[in-house]
């Protein structure tokens, strides 16, 4: 696996052994904190390549800071990420360029008054036409399901419909990859089943951390994260029982695994 | 409909530390003329915080029950929390919208108009009060939090306490300079006397002075729950 | 008394409508509205700001706002006017009373003409525009119209944000003091600020 380096033959764009689509290689990340240094990621290494990969954990253990990797939110220490063979360190505008977010809150990442603008501003990159852009925006609201929502406020969106007029639009500024932090905890029921429909549809590899494990077993491939480490992957129909064993009776000591 | 506030949504507090590592950085390092994305989402927000707290209904305040608007309020809270440039920028971002005519005065006023009124050299002082109560109070927090690293390991309720007086006097430095422009605003608009202006003004001192107790009272809070929003250097 | 604050009054200011004044481009009606407020505040003549007023009291009888509307938007006015008018009568005269008490409600009533007739996304690329000057020395003044919406925004939150507090504390039985109340709200806006920041940077934006 290759690893960090600060030299000036380093090329970030040329793919390297480690390159899937979302990899990282001992990526450590310590931040500072009134009571002393504080781990968040140690040594973490990962490659994820299936279509769905689900990413499980408790509560602090870390998931949404490996999920910010990906798109320069967060910049590690030491190690080295990858996204489609982009490293977002260096070029953090081609990787927020190639990846898709979607935030855990729905109302803080929904960015105009209105859900038609919001889905506008993505399309302002690619789309100059302002009447083209008004039409594929409500195209996305269509297809959501929101189309009578259009200009309403967002605020007197349910949370549900906020989370689709979220991934409308991240999905409209056309992401390689999507990545999504706990995108149905906030959410009823309903409105899960219905984003999780949404994402059914969808082409784009996807990369979820969740707490729902019924959504978790619906991946190709997943990853627990405990305590800033990844401490197991693998198909779902081993790690989610195995996983719920752990929160039941004890995790293990990272020694013993 | 859902709950739209209450505590943070964050993981825990490494993750809030982590992400707010990368772009907050130390103020001593920054380019002022960047404004980095989480410069202007607090601008906007707390434009906006100014404008909810502006049309907040009057609070009535002790015994009496006098009641207090929270304009003010907003303004000292805006710079104390935001420090001095981003504080400016986001009052300015209040007046500006204001002045296109949203009423998001107290009083539900806005509009151009308003600046044909008394209240005009108030309203343009805001926001260099909060550049002002800003500057003063970052610097505060920021030696504040030096003092506690190098010194204790557990945060004294003295230490608190200095740091909740040092704000209220960024935020006193602040009421000044908005009184004396609101005086010299009420002269030139309003067409008053120095006398009838001076002693209208006097009438609102006191409730600003309250204000800015509250206003630092909740930025010490503040300050100790995002230890990162002055970029002080841990 | 507590004054129930609609969000729609807020944002809403805009009135929908097919009138010549709404068909009217940003650019000439902001001249000419604008144009008239500073003419209204140098003359400072009673006569002549009694007319303009009358005239905004027509004009939004004629566009479809109503007589009621134009009302409306002066009546917070109400408390200052007597209080401004009543010193300048005391101490000036009534001439001068009535300049300053007309000339101020002519000012309102014009900007309110302005942004009833004119939806908020025009408005904000009105501003946008007038900020080229900016510009020039570097600013970018697309950020500036992403502020104003980001600001509009976060408006209905934030109410939302503390009428759910100011409820809880009710429902607690606390009075409502002013420090316990908006802490939470503070800290919950700052937390909400920084939700939108990450937000604005994953869209590419910053």
């Amino acid at each position: 696996m290759a690893h960090t380096s600060g030299s000036s033959s380093y090329d970030p764009l040329v793919p390297d052994a480690s390159s899937g689509s979302l990899s990282c290689a001992d990526v450590s990340l310590t931040v500072d904190s009134p009571s002393g240094p504080f781990t968040v990621l140690d040594r973490v290494s990962c490659e994820f390549d299936q279509p769905r990969t689900a990413v499980i954990g408790l509560n602090g253990s870390g998931k949404s800071t490996l999920l910010r990797l990906f798109n320069a939110l967060v910049v590690p220490q030491s190690g080295v990420v990858r996204v489609n063979s982009i490293d977002p360190v260096a070029f953090p505008r081609e990787a927020r360029a190639a990846v898709g977010f979607v935030f855990t809150d729905p109302a803080s990442q929904i960015l105009m008054p209105t859900p038609i603008e919001d889905i506008e501003l993505s399309l302002r990159r690619h789309v100059h036409d302002r009447h083209e852009r008004t039409e594929r925006a409500r195209d996305w609201l269509v297809r959501m399901g929101l189309e009578h929502r259009a200009h309403h406020s967002v605020f007197d969106l349910s949370g549900g419909e906020r989370q689709l007029v979220a991934l409308a639009a991240v999905l409209a500024a056309q992401p390689q990859v999507l990545i999504l932090d706990e995108p149905t905890t906030l959410l009823d029921l309903r409105n899960q089943l219905k984003l999780i429909d949404m994402l059914d549809d969808l082409g784009q590899q996807q990369l979820i951390s969740t707490h729902d494990l019924d959504l978790a077993a619906t991946a190709h491939h997943v990853a627990v994260v405990h305590e800033s480490r990844i401490i197991a992957q693998g198909p779902p129909a081993e790690l989610i029982p195995q996983y719920k064993s752990w929160c039941a009776h004890g995790f293990p000591q990272w020694e013993s695994l | 409909m859902p709950r739209t506030c209450g505590a943070p949504t964050q993981s825990s507090r490494g993750e809030a530390l982590a992400e707010l590592d990368f772009v907050n950085m130390s103020e001593t390092t920054r380019s002022h003329l960047t404004i980095n994305s989480f410069d202007l989402a607090n601008i906007a927000v707390f434009a906006a915080l100014t404008s909810v707290l502006a049309l907040a209904p009057a609070i009535p305040v002790g015994a009496l029950g006098v009641p207090l608007t929270l304009q003010t309020l907003a303004v000292f809270l805006t710079g104390m929390i935001l420090g001095g440039w981003r504080a400016f920028l986001a009052i300015t971002l209040y007046v500006v919208v204001g002045l296109l005519g949203v009423p998001i005065f107290a009083g539900f006023v806005g509009g151009p108009g308003v600046l044909a009124g008394p209240s005009v050299g108030y309203l343009l002082a805001f926001p260099f009060t909060a550049a002002l109560v800003g500057f003063l109070a970052h610097r505060s927090v920021r030696e504040e939090h030096v003092r506690r690293r190098a010194g204790s390991t557990s945060a004294t309720p003295d230490k608190r306490r200095g740091l909740g007086l040092k704000l209220f006097l960024a935020g006193v430095a602040g009421l000044v300079l908005s009184h004396v422009l609101g005086i010299i605003g009420m002269m030139l608009v309003g067409g008053l006397s120095l006398n009838a202006a001076v002693i209208a003004d006097l009438v609102f001192i006191p409730g600003d002075l309250i204000k800015a107790v509250a206003a630092a009272l909740i930025a010490v809070a503040v300050h100790r729950a995002f230890p990162r929003m002055a970029g002080a250097v841990l | 008394m507590r004054r129930k604050v609609r969000r729609d009054d807020l944002l809403g200011t805009y009135v929908p409508g097919r009138s010549l004044l709404h068909r009217c481009p940003l650019a000439l009606k902001a001249t000419l509205l604008l144009g008239l407020c500073i003419t209204v505040m140098v003359i400072r003549d009673w006569q002549f700001s009694l007319a303009v007023l009358s005239l905004t009291a027509l004009s939004s009888a004629v566009c479809g706002l109503g007589l009621r509307r134009w009302a409306a938007s002066l009546r917070p006015l109400l408390f200052l006017v007597i209080l401004l008018g009543g010193y300048h009568l005391i101490f000036n005269g009534p001439a001068r009373a009535a300049s300053i008490v007309l000339s101020l409600l002519a000012v309102v009533s014009l900007s309110r003409l302005l942004i009833s007739t004119t939806p908020l996304p025009r408005l904000i690329d009105g501003l946008v525009w007038l900020c080229t000057p900016l510009s020039w020395c570097g600013v970018n003044t697309e950020r500036i119209g992403l502020a104003v919406s980001l600001m509009i925004r976060s408006v209905p939150w934030l109410f939302g944000c503390l009428g759910e507090l100011r409820d809880a504390a009710t429902a607690r039985t606390i009075r409502a003091n002013p420090v316990r109340l908006v802490t939470p709200a503070t800290i919950a806006t700052v937390n909400y600020a920084h939700h939108t920041g990450e937000a604005l940077a994953a869209r590419g934006l910053d």
